[in-house]
C-alpha cells in the first residue's frame, strides 16, 4: 500500500483531460516534435478496487488541478 | 614525450581517449563526460522552466559537460534534462517525455553538482529515464553507475537505481526498505528467488561506483571496486529488453530514486576481466573512493 497525495480519477479520459489541461496551461508540447510531449503523466491503480487513475502532486499542478488529495494505491507486497 | 590522454606525441597533439575508447563496445553509455572520442553528439537536452525551450548540450575539448553553455541557456532559472544521449554508437538515448518526470540539472542558473562535477537530481517522486530502444537478447550483463542517494526514505525506501526487464524476468539493482542492503535481483516481478545483496549498508549523502556482473551462472556486486557479494544465480533476458534509470521498468510509484545520477554504462558481455580498469577509469574522473 502506497500513500499518494494527487488527483482522482473514476475514467482514463478523466484524466486524460486533467493532463490535456496542464499542458495547455504549460504550453507544452512547445514544438510538436519536441521530446517533451507532456507537462505531467498520469496512473493506472490497477490493483485497487474499483480501479482508478491518478496523477501525483507536483507544485507546479496546484493552480492548474487545484487542491490535492490523500489516496491510497494498493501495490504489490514487498519485497517487490 | 608521450602523454597518455590530452598532450603532445612529438609535435602531434595527441586525440582524446575516453572509456569506451579503452573499453568499447557497450550497450548504452550515458554520462556528463565524454566517453569516446569518435562520439560527436551531445551529452543531454535540456529544458528550461522559464520558457520550456530545449537546447543540447554537448562537452568542452576537455571532454567534459560544457557548462558554459548550459549555464547561459539557464540563466536564472532551472533545467530539467529530457535526453540522455548514449554515446555507445547504438542510438539508445534515454528519454522522458513528461515534463514533471525530468531530472533536474540546473537549480536557479546553477549546475548541480555532486563532488564538483555535474549531476542530474531525480526527484524521488516521479522522475526517470526509458531508453528509446530496447536490448537484443543476452545472457551476460555488465553495469556501472556513479550515483549519490539524497535519502532513503519515503517512496525512495525501495529505490530502483535502474532496471533491465525483458516481459519476465528483470535485473534491477535497489535498496531493500526492510534491511537498508544494496542489493541486485534477477527474478520475476515477486521474487522467491532473491537477490544479490551488498553486505553493508549504503548511506545516503554518499556517492558511489556501482559495478555488477550479471552473469549467466552468477551475479557479482562491487561497491567502489570491492567486491561486496557473488552469487551463484543466472541472469539472462530475451530479446526486447526494455531500460529504464531511476526507477522500476514498469514506473511503479513507490520505487523511485531520489538523489544524483552522473553516469550509467550497460555492456551487454562479461567485463570481469575489464572490471578493475573501468573502474579505475571512473573513479580517475569522479574522485569518488
Amino acid at each position: 500500500m502506497a500513500y499518494i497525495n494527487g488527483y482522482q480519477y473514476i475514467t482514463e479520459q478523466e484524466a486524460i483531460n486533467a493532463r490535456e489541461l496542464c499542458d495547455s496551461y504549460y504550453g507544452i508540447p512547445v514544438a510538436p516534435d519536441d521530446i517533451t510531449q507532456n507537462w505531467v503523466d498520469y496512473q493506472f491503480a490497477e490493483l485497487n478496487t474499483p480501479q482508478f487513475w491518478y496523477i501525483v502532486f507536483d507544485e507546479s499542478l496546484f493552480p492548474v488541478l487545484g487542491t490535492p488529495i490523500d489516496f491510497e494505491v494498493i501495490t504489490p507486497p514487498f519485497p517487490i | 614525450m608521450i602523454l597518455s590522454t590530452h598532450g603532445i606525441v612529438g609535435s602531434q597533439i595527441q586525440s582524446f581517449v575516453g572509456l569506451l575508447d579503452t573499453y568499447p563496445n557497450a550497450a548504452a553509455a550515458y554520462s556528463v563526460r565524454k566517453l569516446r572520442a569518435a562520439y560527436t553528439g551531445n551529452a543531454i537536452q535540456v529544458r528550461r522552466s522559464s520558457d520550456n525551450t530545449t537546447q543540447d548540450i554537448g562537452f568542452t575539448a576537455l571532454g567534459n559537460l560544457d557548462t558554459t553553455t548550459l549555464t547561459s541557456f539557464c540563466s536564472g532559472t532551472n533545467g530539467f534534462v529530457t535526453t540522455w544521449y548514449d554515446q555507445s554508437g547504438n542510438a539508445r538515448n534515454a528519454t522522458q517525455t513528461t515534463a514533471a518526470n525530468q531530472p533536474q540539472i540546473v537549480s536557479s542558473g546553477s549546475v548541480i553538482l555532486t563532488n564538483t562535477k555535474p549531476a542530474m537530481t531525480f526527484s524521488g517522486i516521479s522522475n526517470y529515464f526509458q531508453f528509446s530502444s530496447n536490448f537484443a537478447s543476452f545472457n551476460n550483463t555488465s553495469i556501472f553507475n556513479v550515483i549519490e542517494p539524497s535519502t532513503y526514505v519515503g517512496a525512495a525506501a525501495n529505490a530502483r537505481f535502474y532496471d533491465l526487464y525483458d516481459g519476465t524476468y528483470h535485473i534491477q539493482y535497489l535498496r531493500d526498505s526492510e534491511t537498508g542492503l544494496l542489493h541486485t535481483k534477477n527474478t520475476l516481478w515477486q521474487p522467491s528467488l532473491d537477490a544479490t545483496q551488498y553486505t553493508t549498508q549504503a548511506a545516503p549523502t554518499v556517492q558511489f561506483l556501482s559495478s555488477v556482473l550479471a552473469l549467466s551462472s552468477s551475479s557479482d556486486l562491487y561497491f567502489n571496486n570491492s567486491i561486496q557479494a557473488k552469487t551463484s544465480s543466472s541472469n539472462v533476458g530475451s530479446n526486447g529488453t526494455i531500460g529504464v534509470i531511476g526507477q522500476r521498468a514498469d514506473i511503479l510509484a513507490i520505487t523511485q530514486f531520489l538523489g544524483n545520477y552522473q553516469e550509467f554504462i550497460v555492456y551487454q558481455s562479461n567485463q570481469s576481466t575489464n572490471l578493475t580498469g573501468i573502474n579505475t577509469n571512473i573513479n580517475t574522473y569522479y574522485g569518488i573512493y
